[in-house]
């Protein structure tokens, strides 16, 4: 779906949504405008008619004003003629008559002109000029107040012509009879004009009385209507409301009932690493840990981890997600927390080793990364069975090479080897079983079960079992490492035992080998599987073509004699294993790397030899090196270091003495350990196994120019 | 057709990156063997992807993604590496590449985050 898409929906369903109250608060403004409009109306006709009292009462007024100034100046004109009629007056008195006259006649004519505006108005309609500023007088239209007002017109219309004669009047131009009617006629008239007002303005009023009421009604209607719909409209919302709370209620108990029984560990996590406030139950299970919310991830988890870095490389992948940069899926394999190992304090309060899976995916909220959601997976059964089938795969692998061995190697130096395999076993057994009284009988158990191993890892490695050298060479690490310690307890042998039934178990799968694939063609032909074994010389090339190599060094290698058969099969096979610890010592030891060989002016490729000869009773072994021989400040060096002698004695022993040195069980020259050398241990099997065999070992060197190691065994059976 | 550029020491992933980006219509503008050249095609051609190694003679990966993201803040940058330390993939998305994939890959891996990386 495409954002506009959405974008749209969301549109369409939020108009949806505030449909009904849309149409309600439509239907609401309606009204009310409705209710406004007639009230208004109303107000306006109410006012109106106030407006038309007003007038009217003006025009009662009016008509008495004119009433009044008619009889003013009637009264002014009588006095005058009576004075014209009796006596002469002086011009005094005249002029006075004059100018009272003239006023009353201009008060006439004011009354009169306003009297007729105000008729006009209420019956035309007009602008309102007298009290009520720019009001507008709207002509009567009820047919009762236009009779009424018409009475009123006729009764002016006749009176008007004799009011007009008198505001007119002038002293020599009087008309006396209509003098007369005027003055008498009035009163009647006025009185006339004041009944007719009189009923405009009652009927005005109760046409207002009417009009207020309905208005009062209207308003009335309108508040009552307005509260309804305040009422239901209230309510209408109260109980959607109420059904989103519910609806809200009901969602947050599916997400607690999902969270406390979905298998996986589920959070979210906010962009400063905070665990949200709903996880998932088996969250709590899965860390041995409670109360999460809030917490910050990676300070909860950094007591559980082995690797404090993991943790911090966690953060930065989990801020890298936050990036909306990044591609999510595409940074996917750079997340750190894969198969991750943590200790947990499991359910019955033990800590274990479990490998967690952690998987993060963004969340979003209109468009932006709200939250990082991350779920958690217990892997450990699966990573157990990878690392079994992993060892199951090696195992075959190493049992295909030792096929491969077994096929190239003589039988009787692989049946030698398993013999001295399990013999060596044999002693391991028993030297463990001994009973231990001081710390150093352990020390001693470790130093003789390092020889052991070591002796055999020599073995191997002559027979090219590289597999075995590798599970030796393990061996080797755990036992070294146990002899560094200060202390040691029973205990500490454990693991130890566990690896030497694996070696000694792989040991047997090689007999068992060995026995169907060349126990078989033993009976058959015996000459046959010798011609197809590998001659000892070719064997001893091999081994020190490949010593050299992982040394860096170029050796030249001689051996003369090393295959006489004529010569008993134990002393041979002592004797070849012995060769094997000495000629891996020599090139490690004794032969330079070919640019310190050049720089010495020699060949760059160092020579090696060994020749095996034997006399009337007994046989005898040199292995010979020219390389940079034994360094005897070395040896005293590392004496001072092992701290075997003190300062002074070292620094007096004789080079025999300091020689005698690297048949000391632990003694090494070199500063670290590998396959070839630096255990200390070696030189003294060799020792041992010639005084086993009744023989002498001796050794001559020169520094910078040889070694020579030369053993001789008796010929008889040790 | 968009533009990628190739950024590896190794020809031999240089010419499987550039089969495979032509092989899903990416037309490759230029390949170059370490940051520094990177640096100076980036900024001449402007290609709309470009993927980086990152251990690379001359100038490594992680400081070649600054320098291109100094020339152009929304380049579009996809490490291609066989580095084991997560911690510096990491780094280089915070120098501003934008997605990751490890040695060797399938050519599907490719295609995906190429793809991916073109979408917007």
């Amino acid at each position: 779906m495409t954002k506009r898409a959405i974008d749209s929906q969301n549109i369409g369903s939020s108009l949806k949504r505030y449909k009904g109250v849309t149409i309600s608060i439509a239907i609401f403004l309606l009204f009310t405008s409705g209710v406004m409009y007639s009230a208004t109306l109303i107000s306006k006709q109410i006012h109106e008619r106030q407006v038309q009292i007003d007038a009217a009462g003006i025009l009662s007024d009016n008509s008495y004003d004119v009433l009044v100034a008619v009889q003013s100046v009637h009264q002014e004109i009588l006095e005058q003629a009576a004075e014209h009629d009796g006596h002469e007056h002086g011009t005094q008195e005249k002029a006075d008559h004059e100018r009272a006259l003239k006023e009353y006649q201009a008060k006439l004519t004011d009354t009169v002109r306003s009297f007729d505006e105000i008729l006009a108005k209420l019956e035309k309609g007009g602008d309102y000029g007298i009290m009520r500023g720019a009001d507008r007088v709207v002509a009567l239209s009820n047919p009762e107040m236009k009779k009424a007002l018409k009475n009123v017109q006729e009764v002016w219309k006749a009176a008007k012509p004799g009011v007009q004669n008198l505001a007119g009047y002038k002293h020599d131009s009087i008309n006396h009879d209509l003098l007369h009617n005027t003055s008498t006629f009035l009163p009647e008239e006025q009185k006339v004009i004041y009944e007719e007002v009189d009923k405009i303005i009652v009927s005005l009023n109760s046409e207002i009385a009417d009009k207020t009421s309905t208005l009062l009604l209207i308003e009335r209607i309108g508040i009552l209507l307005s509260l309804v719909y305040f009422l239901l409209f209230v309510g209408f919302f109260m109980r959607r409301l109420g059904k989103a709370d519910e609806q809200a209620e009901i969602a947050r108990r599916e997400t607690n009932e999902i969270m406390q029984t979905v298998n996986n560990g589920l959070f979210l996590l906010d962009k400063d690493l905070n665990i949200g406030s709903q996880y998932s139950k088996e969250l709590e299970r899965l860390w041995g840990k409670k109360d999460l919310s809030g917490k910050n991830m990676l300070d909860v988890l950094s007591d559980m981890v082995e690797s404090k870095e993991n943790l911090e490389t966690a953060g930065s992948f989990v801020n890298q997600l936050y990036n909306p940069r990044t591609k999510e899926r595409l940074i996917s394999s750079l997340n750190p927390l894969v198969r991750s190992p943590m200790n947990v304090i499991n359910d019955v309060g033990i800590k274990e080793t479990r490998y967690l899976d952690f998987k993060f995916n963004r969340v979003y909220q209109d468009k932006e990364i709200s939250h990082v959601l991350v779920s958690v997976s217990d892997v450990t059964d699966a990573v157990k069975l990878e690392e079994k089938i992993q060892r199951e795969r090696e195992q075959n692998d190493l049992q295909l090479e030792m096929l491969g061995s077994i096929l190239k190697t003589d039988p009787r130096m692989m049946a030698d080897f398993i013999e001295n395999t399990e013999k060596r076993n044999k002693n391991i057994n028993e030297k463990l079983k001994e009973p231990v009284k001081v710390q150093s009988d352990f020390f001693n158990k470790l130093l003789f079960i390092f020889r052991e191993v070591h002796g055999l890892k020599g073995d191997a490695s002559a027979l090219s079992l590289q597999g075995f050298v590798a599970i030796a060479e393990n061996l080797e690490h755990t036992l070294k490492e146990l002899q560094s310690r200060n202390k040691l307890v029973g205990e500490d042998f454990l693991p130890l035992t566990v690896s030497l039934e694996e070696l000694f178990s792989l040991t047997q799968t090689i007999g068992d080998l060995s026995q169907r694939i060349i126990g078989n063609n033993n009976q058959t032909s015996s000459t046959a599987q010798t011609g197809n074994a590998e001659p000892v010389k070719t064997q001893l090339n091999k081994f020190v073509g490949e010593v050299a190599e992982r040394n860096s060094k170029l050796v030249d290698f001689t051996c003369i004699g090393m295959d006489n058969i004529s010569l008993d099969l134990n002393i041979r096979t002592n004797l070849r294993e012995l060769a094997i610890q000495l000629l891996r010592n020599s090139i490690v030891h004794g032969i330079e790397l070919p640019q310190e060989r050049l720089d010495k002016h020699k060949l760059a490729s160092g020579h090696l030899r060994v020749e095996m000869s034997e006399s009337n009773d007994s046989v005898s072994m040199s292995v010979q090196d020219d390389g940079a021989g034994i360094d005897l400040e070395k040896i005293r060096q590392k004496l001072a270091e092992q701290g075997f002698h003190s300062q002074e004695t070292i620094n007096k022993m004789d080079a025999q003495t300091l020689i005698k040195h690297i048949f000391m069980p632990g003694f090494s020259t070199r500063d670290y350990n590998d396959e070839d050398a630096g255990r200390g241990v070696g030189m003294d099997i060799v020792h041992d196994r010639v005084k086993q065999m009744g023989g002498k070992i001796s050794i001559a060197t020169r520094a910078g120019a040889y070694t020579r190691f030369t053993i001789v065994v008796p010929k008889v059976h040790y | 057709m968009p533009t990628i550029m190739i950024v590896d020491d190794s020809n031999v992933i240089r010419n499987r990156i550039t089969r495979g980006s032509e092989y899903i219509e990416l037309e490759v503008v230029a390949t170059a063997g370490n940051g520094k050249d990177a640096v100076k095609l980036y900024d001449l051609l402007r290609p709309d992807l470009v993927t980086m190694d990152l251990t690379m003679p001359e100038m490594d990966g992680l400081e070649c993604i600054q320098n291109i993201i100094d020339i152009n803040e929304d380049a579009n940058i996809l490490v291609v590496s066989a580095l084991a330390d997560k911690a510096t993939g990491i780094r280089a998305l915070e120098y501003g590449a934008r997605g990751f994939i490890y040695k060797p890959f399938s050519d599907e891996d490719l295609f995906n985050a190429l793809r991916e990386l073109l979408e917007d």
